[in-house]
């Protein structure tokens, strides 16, 4: 498995890094991670180079994460890339909502480490 | 400086728009709620930092330099609230994020306000329930220990002091209305 460039997209540094941080625990091989505070920075990122798998927030000031998801399946070369949300109050009809616009998993925080592998390894297999 | 002298910070609970007409209330016998509280955090304080909170006997009133509050809105109207001083806000941003020194206290504030964020996010979803017709508001943090929350005369607070290594963090709701 190549190593991975991986974006994060939640409002919150701190959740941004205790994102980073459980990724680089989980035993997944991370290049590169970037990092966005809402949807519409996160499409900009993406418009640049292509991450090998996305984890967001769902509740975000600005563009959510459930309008990111919508945009990105809109993008032609780019809605194959997978997304993983992540959500705090596990809203069942939002993180239902996420899965049907093309969201390919979720994780509802708090999250260990052996979560965000359990969530990403299957989705970056291959790579 | 004098109590007179002070600018005291005063927040209002309650606002009518938090629960649009039509919407279900939520209530919860009020002995539950401090087990509640405490299942919410405890979860998360053993997972995001590696440690667990220890139920404290203080009934003193909460005290500290910081504040994280988070709303709740829709079948539960509130706010929850996390307290402690600043060199436990920083010990707790050092836990979650694996970092000390300057590094903890830049992140000290938003760690505490995440913490309060994801304990909220649990008690919802550990209340049977809940899940799907109440929502958060994103974090508000205070600096400061002079302020009062004020809330209405038809509101419940239930405030759980627990012990964090060798000091004091207090987590609260203020229900509006149900409870």
């Amino acid at each position: 498995m190549k190593k991975l460039t991986v974006l994060i997209v939640d409002d919150s540094s701190v959740m941004r890094k205790i994102v980073e941080r459980s990724l680089r625990q989980s035993g997944l091989e991370i290049e590169r991670v970037l990092d966005a505070d809402n949807g519409q920075k996160a499409l900009e990122l993406i418009a640049q180079g292509h991450p090998d798998v996305i984890l967001s927030d769902i509740n975000m000031p600005g563009m959510d994460g459930l309008e990111f998801v919508r945009q990105l399946q809109g993008l032609e070369d780019a809605k194959g890339i997978p997304v993983v949300m992540i959500t705090t109050e596990g809203s069942q009809s939002r993180v239902m909502e996420a899965l049907t616009l093309g969201a390919r998993g979720y994780i509802r925080k708090p999250f260990t480490s052996d979560q965000v592998r359990d969530q990403v390894m299957p989705l970056v297999k291959g790579e | 400086m004098s109590d007179s002298l002070k600018t005291r910070l005063v927040f209002s609970l309650g606002s009518p728009s938090a629960k649009p007409p039509g919407t279900p209330t939520w209530k919860l016998e009020s002995q539950r709620w401090p087990g509640l509280i405490e299942d919410a955090a405890q979860d998360v304080f053993g997972t995001m930092l590696g440690t667990l909170l220890v139920r404290a006997d203080d009934k003193g009133p909460p005290a500290g330099d910081v504040t994280a509050m988070i709303g709740l809105a829709g079948a539960l109207v509130g706010v929850f609230s996390v307290r402690c001083s600043l060199p436990t806000a920083n010990l707790l941003a050092s836990k979650m994020l694996g970092v000390d020194g300057a590094e903890a206290e830049y992140a000290a504030r938003d760690a505490l306000g995440e913490i309060a964020n994801v304990v909220a996010g649990n008690l919802i979803h550990k209340a049977p329930g809940l899940n799907d017709v109440c929502f958060l508001s994103t974090p508000t943090v205070i600096s400061g220990h002079d302020f009062v929350l004020y809330s209405p005369a038809n509101s419940s607070i239930f405030e759980v002091p627990f012990d964090f290594e060798d000091s004091r963090i207090w987590l609260c709701f203020s229900s509006v209305g149900g409870s």
